[in-house]
């Protein structure tokens, strides 16, 4: 909390950050989101087609992207293109002495290299939801028009009749907290990076399967938050 | 001044230092000597409380840094520059931006025209092309990058410079090259040196004062005159490696 106290001190590594995480992300989260919606509403098409209504395709696409799909897929995205590259990156830093350089220009690592990385996770993964929020219900919906018979107006009435708004906030909640938690990994596991390359290898993979074991946990418990208010 | 007292420091079992104690008198250039893997490094990273000791205690003008606490030692940090043996540069920075992080913790609290100038200044002392500035170091050479490292070390107006072994890993010329720069700032700005070193040539060129670090202690202690006319087997090794004084097992 100290290491947040003096913004000037990081404010300019916090926007290259967030235009890293945030900016560069977009295509490949809308590339994901989009396979993402479209895979559902295909396979709902598949299972309910003669089932139930053809419309709850369109309610089944919004929850699933809504509370999963876009902050879930998202993530895990992440946790590879941030997480694997903040956890290399300090983790290059540790075993090449710039850590150390830092500490001896009187320099707080903390403050320098983990409160600028957490903080514009934290401020950027809800944003990259939300985008994949609408390219994900777009894809749904385009998909679900041109391949299952269904309308505009069907896949519509199925949408409205479950949205609410809870499920946009807990998709943007999600997001905060797995953002916070895919680059504090990554900032942690590269910080105590050891060893020369080798070393830097190892602290990738651990990023990715604890960031990834990370991110669904937080998912699971998350449920809880969502049954008690949604 | 700087002053180890007592210090001790293992990592596991390998003990690195055992009751280690040196003088760093103010002015002038102590270099420290000894075998690859007997703690040097480790011995400086304490003096800016890199590495805790476990017993012991490390004093710079007054202040024992394993007692200090976060502001003290970030102001002690800044009155010592360390330039680190791969010269530990920031490669996402260009030269200009790593010089100016040694200026003070802030970055430059003065004027923008007024950096660049220290920026020039600190260049033009360790001969490099002003040019350079806007470079990153991965286009730079290995002395230049240590050039760079030295630069950044000096850059706050530091009153000591704590060099781990500058010249390893460089050609002769450029070994010799960093030995006169660090002659030559010792000159310039009059700061208290340690330099961390196997290159005695160099180290004798530029040291007043000489320290032997030898299995986990102090072997020697005093001035260069001293340590080139010690009767010791020990420090005869290293002045005058020969097939009389070194026993080869």
């Amino acid at each position: 909390m100290l290491a947040m106290a003096r913004p000037r001190r990081y404010y300019r590594d916090l926007i290259a950050q967030m235009y890293d995480m945030g900016v560069r992300s977009v295509p490949v989260v809308v590339l994901v989101a989009a396979l993402s919606g479209a895979v559902t509403s295909q396979q709902s098409g598949y299972q309910f087609t003669g089932a139930v209504p053809i419309w709850v395709i369109g309610s089944v696409v919004v929850a699933s992207v809504l509370t999963e799909l876009g902050p879930l897929v998202t993530a895990l995205v992440l946790v590879g293109r941030i997480g694997a590259r903040i956890g290399a990156e300090l983790g290059t830093m540790v075993v090449t002495e710039q850590v150390d350089a830092l500490r001896a220009v009187g320099r707080d690592p903390v403050e320098q290299l983990v409160v600028p990385r957490v903080l514009a996770g934290t401020l950027m993964l809800p944003l990259l939801v939300i985008l994949a929020d609408f390219v994900g219900i777009g894809a749904g919906w385009l998909g679900a028009l041109l391949t299952l018979p269904i309308t505009s107006a069907e896949f519509v009435y199925g949408a409205r009749t479950y949205f609410h708004d809870f499920a946009l906030w807990f998709g943007v909640i999600k997001g905060a907290v797995f953002g916070a938690t895919i680059t504090f990994i990554g900032c942690y596991v590269g910080l105590k990076a050891t060893g020369g390359a080798e070393g830097v290898g190892r602290t990738t993979t651990t990023v990715v399967v604890s960031g990834t074991v990370a991110v669904m946990f937080w998912d699971a418990v998350l449920a809880r938050l969502l049954k008690a208010f949604g | 001044m700087i002053d180890l007292v007592g210090v001790s420091k293992a990592f596991g079992d390998n003990v690195v230092l055992n009751d280690v104690s040196l003088h760093v008198p103010e002015g002038g250039t102590t270099a420290l000597f000894g075998p690859s893997g007997t703690g040097k490094s480790v011995l400086i990273k304490h003096i800016i409380g890199l590495i805790e000791p476990d017993e012991g205690d490390v004093v710079v003008d007054g202040v024992s840094i394993p007692n200090a606490n976060r502001r003290q030692l970030s102001q002690v940090r800044q009155r010592v520059g360390y330039v680190f043996q791969g010269a530990a540069l920031f490669d996402s920075l260009t030269v200009s931006e790593n010089i100016r992080l040694g200026m003070d913790v802030d970055g430059c609290r003065h004027a923008e025209e007024e950096c660049e100038n220290r920026v020039a200044e600190c260049l033009r002392l360790v001969n490099l092309d002003p040019m350079v500035a806007d470079l990153y170091p991965i286009e730079l050479s290995g002395g230049m990058q240590k050039r760079v490292a030295i630069a950044r070390a000096f850059a706050g107006h530091q009153r000591y410079l704590l060099y781990d072994e500058p010249t390893t890993g460089l050609d002769p010329l450029n070994a010799y090259i960093i030995a006169k720069l660090i002659e030559h700032l010792q000159d310039e700005i009059g700061v208290t040196s340690i330099v961390v070193t196997h290159d005695l040539e160099n180290a004798f060129r530029v040291a007043d004062r000489v320290a032997l670090l030898y299995e986990t202690k102090v072997r020697f202690e005093g001035t260069v005159d001293d340590f080139r006319n010690s009767e010791d087997p020990v420090v005869r090794q290293f002045v005058d490696p020969s097939e009389e004084t070194v026993s080869v097992a």
